[in-house]
């Protein structure tokens, strides 16, 4: 009877590990795989969208891809196309959204909705706009005139970081049992967001007189991307893609949150000390913030691994740009 | 402590030293003065204390001369020092004092490694700051002060009895300088520092006091030098930072620039000059480098590599820089220039012409030619060409032609030029002519101007970039570049101008974008340039206007003008009032036409360029307007004119007498005019230059001058041969005599064939000549006499006159 089951588990082991159908690999998306990569919205010019050269009064298509190639699902994301208008205006009724994830709000502004990347569907969504420009007519005497057509994209992300982290209430080593983990630093690349949290690192804050430690993480932020962080507020977030004044404070302004377990919530706003939620500015592109768990974790819960929750709150804002010719139409 | 006597001895001995030192070098004069020191400096060691203290603590260690010199200084008084120095500098070579001074910084480089003392590490225990910090010891820092301070009771004490002096700022500057000393021994200067003790005293001997107006002031200023050589760059360091050049020893060596400095002062020669002129040099264009070197803080006592690293560098460094200054001058001096031009004529803003690939946009004159490579005085002169345009203008070029010459002799003349103007549409070419009568224009060569003048319009833009100036600052606090972030490419945008003869330039704020706030209000400037770009010039500008995006426009004033009836008027002009606002044709621009006055600011004609130059103002309600709805907006400046241009292209052309030339009635007869002379048609030629015959001939010479035979040959059976050589012939035989190369004026005549002295033929006439003077050749077949024997076959050449040119020409030897 011993042997059946062990021969079950061995088979139940050998054959549980993969997903194998004809002896082809069915490739499956994992949680971690998910949260990898440095993009959140991928802004990218369809190729030859605007063409390179186009000619005086006449027309130029205008294409723009949108994937969002993060894990955060973007809601009420802004695009704002910025065209020469001495040179060339986009025709108001031209905007199309192949996948229906962009509207047209006017004056050269859209708004979109574009999911993340999940389980469920794998990849982030993907859509494109089209539009038709005019393209005016030259001076007089100008023969080519090069013109830039500047798209910027602004919205909400978010990044979130999961991971267990050791809590060893035996700071000073006292207790001879093997500990089933060791509090250490960890560090990491990116979790499918512009913003990445790149080390976390781990200590225990003794309080002796309480009996309990107060596990302390310093959380290493950094911009991956390659656009600029505004904070999460909706109208800082539009104003990044109008021409309205953004104040120096909404700049690289990040909302940290972190739990710890099922609910033991860090305190990382330790000098304000309003709330748990620390509002970070990254200098440089990057930032350090340091949480705590105030209430401390008793010296009796021994030394064990909990889950670690990290979410960082900020919004994002890309812009790209491609420059045309316009060449003069001769005769 | 020595007795009276001994006091007087020493002075007296050190007098009469001195004395018969006078006119001597001072080396000797040091010399005798360390030994004369030397003798007695143990007797003031073991008599006085506080002397004692110095010189059997501190100076003991100094060596010979130091022992000599401090001990005459302080123990002396200096009385027979000042003497002596003064004599000692005027003698002592400023190279000497120099090179010691190159000396002391080449030990300090590579033996003593001396760095000064730190006042870091020896503040809290030496100097008592820091005396809360644990472990402070009280017992020995007041054992070190009170040892230090009877030391200095003592030597004040001493000097006044030894020198008598009775002066309390003297007193203190010898008992400040003791202190000193005396410290800087206590705190272990003098293991790697007591060179520096030694030519401290040393320098002070013979330049600081003989230069100083008082006593007191030498000391002082040794004081100040030794304090600054000891811990003065230490605290530069700790204080300042790591970054200051007084704080590098190798790059500011102190006794050095004393030296310099006293020797400077008392003898200006062609070494000191040229030392300090090298040394300011060098240290002005280090000094503005200074930033791009790294200092390294001197907080340890010895040089560091690293700072030896630091100096080589900072002297390379230096050293390039200064080179490339020197390189960089005239064209610096030519940039000065320029800008003083600018200066004065409203700035120059450059542009950049929009397609350089394309065919050129503008009116052009091209083959440009004389009809006839010369022209006789009596004929018309004519110059033909061709008038080309090329323009995108759908309007209607006007274009007037026009010719002159200029020459050095005669006054300028215009021309008929046909068609004298033209009207010419986008691509049209019109040939012209300019023509002058004859007799127009004199004998001689003469420049032909061909003139054309035509209006033309240029366009030029220039692109630019605005941004909210909070949103601005704020990305730019971030370090994050503004037109980046935007993926902006066109960073520096350059004004793009049409083509055509005139360039324009346009210039705005260098640092873009343009930040704009309500309640910040922006003034970018607008600067426009006309250049002239062809070999001709701006005749008129007739019309000028400046578009500006909306929301924006130029600096407006309120002027007062005078009207035809006299009153005064106030009107809103801008820019100066050399712009006008007139209605735009394109609603996104604010539309200028420059006014008379703004024309008159162009000081008409241009021929190489004019700039002018305006503030431009937003209201605080156009911002919104400018900036658009977009985070970043691109606007444009344009600039369109119309002007009249004139170029000139020139030919030259070269006009000769007409006067007819002389019939010649005979070919012998010299010709007698400066046109020449026609040839009657038997004539060698047919027509001959002043001074000649038509047969080629300068008087007095004949036509057998002209006639070579040397190189006649005889052509016979296939074989050449020459007239020295023998040919076999037979008898009846037939031969073909060819003869070639004989050269002659002649062009043609008769001759005759002689066997020796007979004749054997008379051929009349076959020979003809060549332009070139050369005889070609004369094919002649006859037969051979049946004269056996060898016999020379001769030749005589007869002009066309009957004349024998030349007699029996030896042609060849035949053996019959």
């Amino acid at each position: 009877m011993k042997k059946i089951i062990f021969l079950g588990i061995v088979l139940l082991m050998v054959l549980g590990c993969g997903d194998k159908k004809a002896g082809v690999d069915i490739p499956t998306i994992t949680t971690k795989d998910l949260y990898q990569g440095t993009d959140g919205l991928a802004l990218e010019f369809i190729p030859n969208s605007p063409p390179d050269q186009v000619y005086e009064r006449g027309y130029a298509p205008v294409g723009l891809n949108l994937k969002n190639k993060g894990t955060f699902d973007i809601v009420d994301g802004y695009l704002s196309i910025s065209l020469e208008k001495d040179y060339m205006n986009a025709q108001e009724n031209s905007y199309k959204s192949m996948a229906d994830l962009i509207q047209y709000m006017g004056d050269d502004h859209l708004l979109f909705d574009i999911k993340g990347k999940s389980i469920e569907s794998g990849d982030g969504e993907n859509d494109q706009v089209t539009f038709i420009t005019n393209i005016n007519e030259l001076e007089e005497m100008s023969i080519v005139h090069s013109t830039a057509i500047l798209a910027t994209a602004c919205y909400k992300y978010q990044t979130q970081l999961s991971d267990q982290i050791c809590i060893d209430t035996d700071v000073f080593g006292t207790r001879t049992v093997q500990k089933p983990c060791k509090t250490e630093s960890k560090t990491f690349s990116s979790q499918g967001a512009p913003v990445a949290i790149t080390q976390v690192e781990m200590s225990m804050l003794p309080d002796v007189d309480n009996d309990l430690v107060r596990p302390q993480i310093i959380i290493q932020i950094n911009n991956l991307g390659n656009g600029e962080v505004i904070e999460d507020q909706r109208t800082s977030i539009s104003k990044a893609c109008s021409a309205q004044a953004v104040e120096y404070k909404s700049w690289n302004k990040v909302i940290v949150n972190a739990v710890m377990g099922s609910n033991r919530i860090f305190d990382c706003d330790l000098a304000e000390g309003t709330g748990n939620s620390a509002e970070v500015v990254l200098k440089e592109k990057t930032a350090k913030v340091r949480c705590i768990y105030q209430e401390g974790i008793p010296f009796d819960e021994g030394t064990h691994s909990e889950p670690l929750f990290i979410q960082l709150d900020y919004g994002y804002t890309t812009s790209i740009s491609k420059t045309i010719k316009i060449n003069k139409l001769k005769g | 402590m020595p007795d009276d006597e001994t006091k007087q001895k020493f002075l007296s001995k050190l007098d009469s030293a001195l004395q018969r030192d006078l006119t001597k070098d001072a080396k000797a004069a040091t010399q005798t003065i360390a030994k004369k020191a030397t003798q007695y400096a143990p007797n003031l060691v073991k008599g006085a204390g506080a002397i004692a203290g110095v010189a059997g603590s501190g100076i003991k260690s100094l060596g010979l001369g130091a022992q000599a010199l401090g001990g005459a200084a302080i123990g002396a008084g200096f009385k027979a020092g000042s003497v002596l120095m003064d004599t000692a500098m005027a003698a002592f070579p400023a190279m000497m004092l120099l090179l010691s001074a190159v000396f002391l910084y080449v030990t300090d480089w590579y033996m003593t490694g001396f760095n000064g003392i730190s006042l870091v590490t020896t503040a809290p225990t030496v100097w008592g700051i820091g005396f809360w910090l644990p472990g402070f010891n009280w017992q020995a820092f007041l054992l070190d002060k009170a040892i230090l301070s009877i030391i200095v009771i003592i030597s004040i004490f001493s000097v006044r009895l030894r020198a008598g002096i009775n002066n309390g700022p003297i007193i203190l500057s010898y008992a400040a300088l003791v202190y000193l000393i005396f410290f800087i021994f206590l705190l272990g200067g003098f293991n790697t520092g007591l060179f520096h003790i030694v030519f401290a005293v040393i320098y002070y001997a013979i330049l600081i006091k003989p230069r100083s107006d008082t006593v007191t002031r030498a000391n002082w200023v040794l004081f100040a030098l030794i304090f600054f050589d000891f811990f003065g760059y230490g605290m530069v360091n700790q204080f300042l930072g790591g970054n200051f050049i007084i704080g590098q020893r190798l790059i500011f060596p102190i006794w050095f620039y004393t030296v310099l400095y006293y020797t400077w002062d008392s003898q200006k020669n062609w070494l000191t000059y040229t030392v300090l002129i090298a040394v300011i040099l060098i240290n002005i264009y280090a000094l503005s480098l200074a930033a791009q070197v790294q200092m390294v803080p001197a907080e340890v006592r010895n040089i560091t590599p690293e700072e030896k690293q630091v100096a080589i560098d900072y002297f390379v460094t230096a050293w390039q820089s200064f080179i490339s200054r020197i390189k960089m001058l005239p064209e610096q001096m030519q940039k000065t220039y320029e800008q003083g031009l600018e200066d004065a004529s409203g700035g120059y803003y450059g542009g950049q012409e929009e397609a350089a690939t394309e065919e050129p946009l503008g009116i052009y004159l091209e083959k440009i030619q004389p009809a006839s490579t010369k022209f006789y005085e009596q004929e018309p002169v004519i110059v033909w060409g061709n008038l080309r345009a090329k323009t995108y203008s759908d309007t209607p070029h006007k274009i007037s032609l026009s010719c002159n010459t200029t020459g050095a002799t005669t006054p300028d003349k215009m021309g008929n030029m046909n068609p004298p103007g033209s009207t010419v549409y986008t691509l049209e070419e019109v040939a012209f002519e300019c023509r002058y009568e004859k007799g127009t224009i004199k004998p001689g060569t003469h420049t032909v101007n061909i003139m054309a003048e035509f209006d033309f319009q240029t366009e030029a833009y220039l692109k630019t970039y605005f941004m909210d100036i909070e949103r601005m600052r704020a990305l730019r606090q971030n370090n994050v570049d503004v037109l980046d972030n935007y993926g902006i490419t066109d960073k520096t945008p350059t004004a793009r101008f049409t083509r055509g003869p005139v360039a324009i330039g346009i210039g705005t704020n260098d640092q873009l974008p343009i930040g704009l706030g309500k309640d910040t209000p922006a003034q970018p400037r607008l600067g426009i340039t006309l250049q002239n770009q062809w070999n001709g010039k701006i005749k008129d500008i007739n019309e000028l206007y400046v578009m500006v995006p909306i929301g924006m426009s130029l600096e407006q004033i309120e002027i007062e003008r005078l009207t035809d009836q006299g009153e005064t008027k106030t009107e809103t002009a801008y820019c100066n009032g050399w712009f006008e606002k007139v209605p735009s044709p394109e609603p996104e621009f604010n539309m200028f036409k420059l006014t008379k006055e703004g024309i008159r600011k162009f000081e008409l004609p241009i021929q190489t360029y004019k700039s002018i130059r305006c503030l431009l103002e937003i209201e605080s309600d156009d911002v919104d307007i400018v900036l658009g709805n977009t985070p970043i907006s691109t606007k444009y400046y344009k600039v369109i004119t119309k002007y009249d241009y004139e170029f000139t292209q020139t030919v030259s052309v070269t006009v000769e007498k007409t006067e007819t030339k002389t019939s010649l009635i005979g070919c012998d007869v010299v010709c007698s005019n400066d046109l020449g002379c026609l040839c009657p048609t038997n004539c060698v030629k047919t027509s001959t230059e002043n001074g000649k015959t038509c047969d080629g001939l300068k008087p007095g010479e004949s036509l057998a001058d002209t006639v070579k035979f040397d190189e006649a040959k005889v052509t016979y059976m296939g074989s050449q041969y020459t007239k020295d050589q023998a040919i076999d012939v037979g008898a009846n035989s037939q031969i073909d005599l060819t003869i070639s190369d004989i050269k002659s004026d002649e062009i043609s005549g008769t001759y005759k064939f002689y066997l020796d002295e007979t004749v054997i033929s008379a051929p009349n006439p076959i020979w003809t000549r060549s332009d070139v003077g050369v005889w070609i050749m004369s094919l002649y077949s006859f037969t051979v006499p049946n004269m056996p024997g060898t016999h020379v076959l001769r030749m005589d050449l007869i002009d066309r006159n009957g004349n024998v040119v030349s007699s029996k020409i030896k042609l060849a030897t035949l053996d019959i």
